[in-house]
């Protein structure tokens, strides 16, 4: 008899059909996860790969992650995005070793063999063996052994690509709130100004549920209420397209009422203290909207922040079902003045493993992830801002109905519904 | 005072800046910096690529106070203690009144069952200046172990 999969089982432990209840266990399934890099890693969703900024000359590299899948993005001489499976057809070995570069072509170190920029193989050494001896069967096709090519779109110069054969177009995939909060974004021509990573002892889903999370903002990241920078009490809320997969929230310097009393009310200590150098906290102009701070995510892997004038990527790169890496890539514009460009460095100290209103995330994942092991029965919480079909559109902080939205969006792709599910 | 004399002075203000960190007396790091000094925590990565951004940048005197105040009241990190362990000091060049300075670090923290974990490793440079008080006026760790594990709170 076959085994039950291992999704038909634990589609039952869904405690409630609107997804206001996670079991714990979804967070630490070996199998589940199993699942996951194939149906929606490998599935029919688009992974952010990197910024074209990063690879703007013909022969650029950079060697990324879809899922636990090693990939290379390239430009080629033409100009066009390429990516393929970072792993030879011949004895799987990884072929591009190092971190970027600049390449014609592409080779094995272990057999030679050799890749086209579009992973298309081009050269099997000794294919015809040695003085009529050795050599590969006669109808060895290397059209038929490329590497393995993904399908590669850009959205105003951010990458994105999929394994899948069927899959809606990227501008489909996004949605017009996602594309319009990218055109946002990119507004004009980006320039890369660094990397900072980090690696999280936790499962990745929880960090997709973090950045959609606009109820923690102001409380675990007391710096964020103490100088102003988000609140829960600012104005603000959260989009997300028809199938809640992607999330858009945004707040601006107003209040909703007397943040400084509500908080207080709240038992948060805020406005105690103000920064010897208050240039962290300065904003200079720069969208026409006002929101001083916008935070998005596209599922499953990328999230685009705009904190204040800290503009920055982060790419999600699973590593098992305990631990993920981050990759933030901060930009600014090729038109910053000196003065813009040194600002945005210095906001950076917000952002990234020592951010001011970033570090704080990855002690909440380690904690829930380092707690929440090996229970089978019990479930979390998700209660804050409704409860039953979850809504586009919400106008306030105190929210976790963007978390519910990826939720549901996660049980359609896994094929792990409760039974009579709302969405 | 050659570059040789000079290496006494270095090794004792290293000295002093990993005790001072390892005993969480943060506040008497933040001594040890010049006015003007600055403090940065480079990615290696970031280094070979020519990029200046950073994982902590702080450009002056005041924005490295402001970090250690930001730590003491609004933040939320591991509890942990860390260990400093810093070799191969080499004075690399003589200024008028200071001297350019590299060494090899690499940073151990534990948590409180008592377990300890490699934290990162990479190269300090820095420039000091030389006085009756030795005094750090830029101070770059240039980490190896870019991939933060979890989180950096207290500075390196």
């Amino acid at each position: 008899m076959p085994a039950i999969p291992i999704t038909e089982e634990l589609r039952t432990l869904w405690p409630r059909k609107d997804y206001s209840r996670v079991p714990f266990r979804f967070y630490h399934d070996e199998r589940l996860y199993r699942e996951e890099l194939e149906r929606i890693f490998r599935g029919p969703t688009w992974s952010y790969l990197c910024l074209e900024a990063e690879i703007p000359k013909p022969g650029d590299f950079r060697t990324t992650l879809v899922g636990e899948t090693p990939v290379v993005v390239t430009r080629k001489d033409d100009g066009d995005l390429a990516a393929f499976v970072n792993r030879c057809a011949h004895r799987g070995a990884i072929v591009r070793r190092e971190a970027f570069g600049n390449a014609r072509e592409h080779i094995c170190v272990y057999h030679r063999w050799c890749y086209a920029q579009d992973g298309s193989l081009t050269g099997v050494p000794f294919r015809r063996g040695v003085a009529g001896k050795g050599g590969m069967p006669d109808d060895f096709d290397p059209k038929e052994n490329g590497l393995q090519k993904l399908k590669v779109h850009s959205m105003r110069g951010v990458v994105f690509a999929t394994f899948a054969a069927e899959v809606e177009p990227l501008a489909d995939y996004l949605g017009p709130v996602m594309t319009a909060h990218i055109e946002r974004l990119m507004h004009k021509p980006i320039r890369i100004l660094g990397y900072q990573r980090q690696t999280v002892f936790g499962n990745w889903k929880l960090y997709m549920e973090n950045v959609r999370d606009s109820y923690h903002g102001g409380l675990l990241h007391e710096f964020q209420n103490t100088f102003g920078i988000s609140r829960v009490t600012q104005v603000g809320g959260a989009r997300m397209d028809a199938k809640h997969r992607h999330h858009v929230t945004y707040s601006s310097a107003a209040e909703a009422g007397d943040g400084t009393q509500l908080h207080k009310d709240a038992g948060v200590a805020n406005d105690r203290l103000r920064l010897a150098d208050g240039r962290l906290l300065e904003y200079v102009p720069e969208f026409a909207d006002g929101q001083q701070l916008t935070i998005s995510s596209v599922f499953p892997n990328a999230v685009f922040q705009q904190i204040r004038n800290c503009l920055a990527t982060r790419q999600l790169r699973p590593r098992g079902v305990d631990e993920f890496d981050l990759v933030f890539t901060i930009y600014g514009y090729v038109d910053d003045t000196p003065q813009l460009q040194e600002l945005r460095l210095a906001q950076s100290n917000m952002i990234g493993p020592a951010g001011y209103i970033s570090m704080e995330d990855g002690e909440a994942i380690e904690i829930v992830h380092r707690a929440t092991k090996g229970e089978a029965t019990t479930s979390g919480l998700l209660e804050m801002g409704s409860l039953g079909e979850i809504p586009d559109e919400i106008r306030f902080r105190t929210s976790e109905v963007s978390i519910r939205g990826f939720w549901s969006y996660y049980a359609a792709l896994m094929d792990m519904k409760p039974d009579g599910a709302i969405r | 005072m050659n570059s040789e004399d000079a290496l006494p002075a270095v090794t004792a203000l290293l000295a002093d800046y990993c005790a001072h960190l390892d005993a969480d007396r943060l506040e008497q790091w933040v001594g040890l910096f010049a006015e003007t000094a600055s403090y940065r925590i480079v990615p290696r990565e970031n280094r070979v690529q020519g990029l200046p951004a950073a994982i902590l940048h702080l450009s002056n005197k005041r924005m490295i106070a402001d970090r250690i105040t930001v730590l003491r009241t609004a933040a939320v990190f591991n509890i942990h203690v860390d260990r400093h362990m810093v070799s191969a000091i080499r004075v690399i060049e003589r200024l008028p009144d200071s001297v350019r300075y590299e060494a090899n670090f690499c940073v151990y923290q534990s948590d409180q069952e008592g377990r300890t974990k490699l934290f990162c490793t990479g190269l300090y440079e820095g420039e000091v200046a030389l006085g009756p008080q030795p005094r750090f006026l830029q101070q770059t760790a240039l980490v190896d172990t870019f991939s933060i594990p979890a989180l950096l709170a207290v500075p390196i």
